[in-house]
């Protein structure tokens, strides 16, 4: 509970949940977060996905057939 | 033919795209107003970093006028007051009342009459659900430019004392249990943490996020499902990562229910009642409508008619009260025309969605705590863009709209800065399509996951920076804006 940690204030916050139970990236995962290479393909490939995206909503804002 | 007047009802994403196409498809067959009360331009998704000291006011806002001027749009530095869609008395032409906020002629009214109407008015942030919330009360917000800096200002003076050796907790999220823009406020707390480390402060602070959502990364959305590692997995399992990661506590279900100097009291899904105490808070206000009001040619009040209770207007979406489970993705709007005034239309947030996306909850003291959907930014632009399309079309002969940009049939491309550096920042991208889940067409998640997608790297922050100036020019209506998406 985040009180257990406070030097101040305590406040009552019981479901404040620790990161306990929450999946962590591993050393080689955060690596490639900031790896220039690596980043460099995937702003390529992220580009894109959202490009494929964009492309399907504006087919949704197609003309209505009469 | 005399020239056609058609009158846009805001300058934020969604009246400024629709003012700008209307006037590049129509050119001199219509006359173009946008009536908007500031005279600045907000680029609002970089006002995240004016709200952590890095970028000032003036590089997110720019002034309207000269812009429109340029472009032969009329600016009209006023507030909508009351729509008269049937005119007044004998005269049967529309128009609508607005008051000048212009300095010098502030309060003056006048009427502006029009043939077409989009309402594209945004929201009016609204601390006062919520006692002591916002820059006037206990709390401070980045949903403008100017409280953006005035976060900021309290945010480097923090720091300057954490410096000196104290102990800080900051409070980010949302301000009520109806909030929605659950993005920004994750935007904002992890590039919080990002300049709490840059700065070399990272381990005198605590920093808990505090949200209406029922899991982070719910984001009014009923939370996203992608295919990552031979599983499909929920937004929750990263937002949750990305915060076990930076150390930043969260908790969830939560509707405050007011503030006081340093202190925040909430209720939560289970009906409890807590408090927490803060040195720093930033909550987002819930959203209503701006509070356009609207009469009949005889004067009687039909503003309940044309909007809903929460003050956006209604078009053509099913607005039947029904339960989510009952909910389709065919009751969402798609033409954002009105249903009773065939020259009225709403877009951005202005327009009443038919109901929530995520599954509407209520705590056993009955307290609606239930993000309310988001419609900014993207869908914002493209809804516009539609209604714009049908206009020009309406006004050179088409007997109705001709255009559609339902949300459930539209995907969004989103970038959520993490931390704002060239080398070591990161951004989450994500796309998701369709934004309102179709669960006939998409059983399982509602959403077709080979166009769903999210990951967090440097790649992604490069994205942001490029959005930010792209869309900067795209706004000003520099050379080829109108090629850049929306």
């Amino acid at each position: 509970m985040v009180e257990e940690r406070l030097h101040y204030t305590p406040s009552s916050v019981p479901q404040v949940r620790t990161a306990f139970f929450a999946t962590l990236p591993t050393g080689p995962t955060r690596w490639r977060r900031t790896s220039l290479v690596w980043q460099m393909v995937r702003f390529a490939i992220i580009n894109l996905k959202m490009i494929r995206v964009i492309s399907l909503s504006h087919h949704a804002g197609r003309k209505i057939r009469s | 033919m005399a020239q056609a007047r058609v009158v846009v009802l805001g300058a934020g994403v969604a009246g400024h795209t629709a003012a700008s196409f209307l006037k590049k498809w129509l050119g001199a067959k219509a006359e173009v107003t946008v009536v908007s009360p500031r005279p600045d331009y907000n680029w609002i998704p970089s006002n995240i970093w004016v709200g952590v000291g890095l970028l000032q006011p003036r590089q997110v806002l720019f002034p309207l006028a000269p812009v429109y001027a340029r472009h032969g749009i009329t600016f009209r530095q006023a507030r909508a007051l009351v729509l008269h869609p049937e005119g007044a008395g004998e005269d049967p032409q529309p128009f609508v009342e607005i008051e000048s906020t212009l300095p010098g002629e502030e309060g003056q009214r006048s009427r502006l009459p029009y043939d077409f109407l989009l309402n594209a008015t945004g929201p009016k942030l609204n601390f006062d659900a919520t006692p002591g919330l916002g820059p006037g009360g206990h709390s401070y917000s980045v949903c403008t430019a100017p409280h953006a800096k005035v976060a900021a200002d309290a945010f480097l003076e923090l720091v300057e004392r954490m410096r000196r050796g104290e102990r800080k907790r900051f409070v980010v999220g949302t301000g009520h249990g109806t909030c929605t823009c659950q993005g920004a406020a994750f935007e904002y707390v992890v590039n919080l943490e990002f300049e709490l480390r840059a700065r070399g402060v990272r381990d005198k602070a605590e920093i808990v996020y505090l949200t209406n959502e029922y899991e982070v990364g719910d984001f009014g959305m009923d939370a996203v499902h992608i295919r990552r590692g031979g599983y499909v997995t929920p937004s929750k399992v990263f937002t949750e990562s990305l915060f076990a990661e930076r150390g930043v506590d969260w908790v969830t279900r939560a509707h405050v229910q007011g503030l006081e100097p340093g202190r925040a009291t909430f209720e939560t899904l289970d009906g409890a009642e807590h408090d927490i105490a803060f040195d720093m808070a930033m909550l987002l206000p819930p959203f209503k409508g701006v509070g356009l009001q609207a009469m009949d040619r005889l004067g009687a009040d039909i503003t309940a008619r044309l909007f809903a209770p929460s003050g956006f207007m209604k078009v053509d979406g099913d607005y039947t009260p029904k339960a989510y489970e009952a909910f389709r993705s065919a009751d969402w709007p798609r033409t954002y025309q009105n249903p009773d005034y065939p020259n009225l239309f709403a877009a951005g947030i202005a327009f009443a969605p038919p109901h929530p996306i995520s599954r509407p909850r209520q705590s056993p003291k009955g307290t609606p705590i239930t993000p309310a959907p988001p419609r900014t930014g993207m869908p914002s632009a493209m809804i516009a863009k539609a209604v714009a399309h049908s206009i020009t079309d309406m006004i050179q002969g088409s007997p109705g709209p001709t255009r559609t940009a339902s949300m459930a049939e539209m995907g969004a491309a989103c970038v959520a800065s993490a931390g704002n550096n060239p080398f070591t920042g990161t951004a989450a991208s994500m796309t998701v399509y369709p934004i309102v889940p179709d669960y006939e067409r998409y059983p399982d998640y509602g959403r077709d996951l080979r166009h769903t997608f999210g990951e967090i790297g440097l790649a992604g922050h490069w994205i942001k920076i490029l959005l930010h100036h792209m869309f900067l020019h795209k706004a000003r209506l520099r050379p080829f804006w109108s090629l850049i998406p929306e």
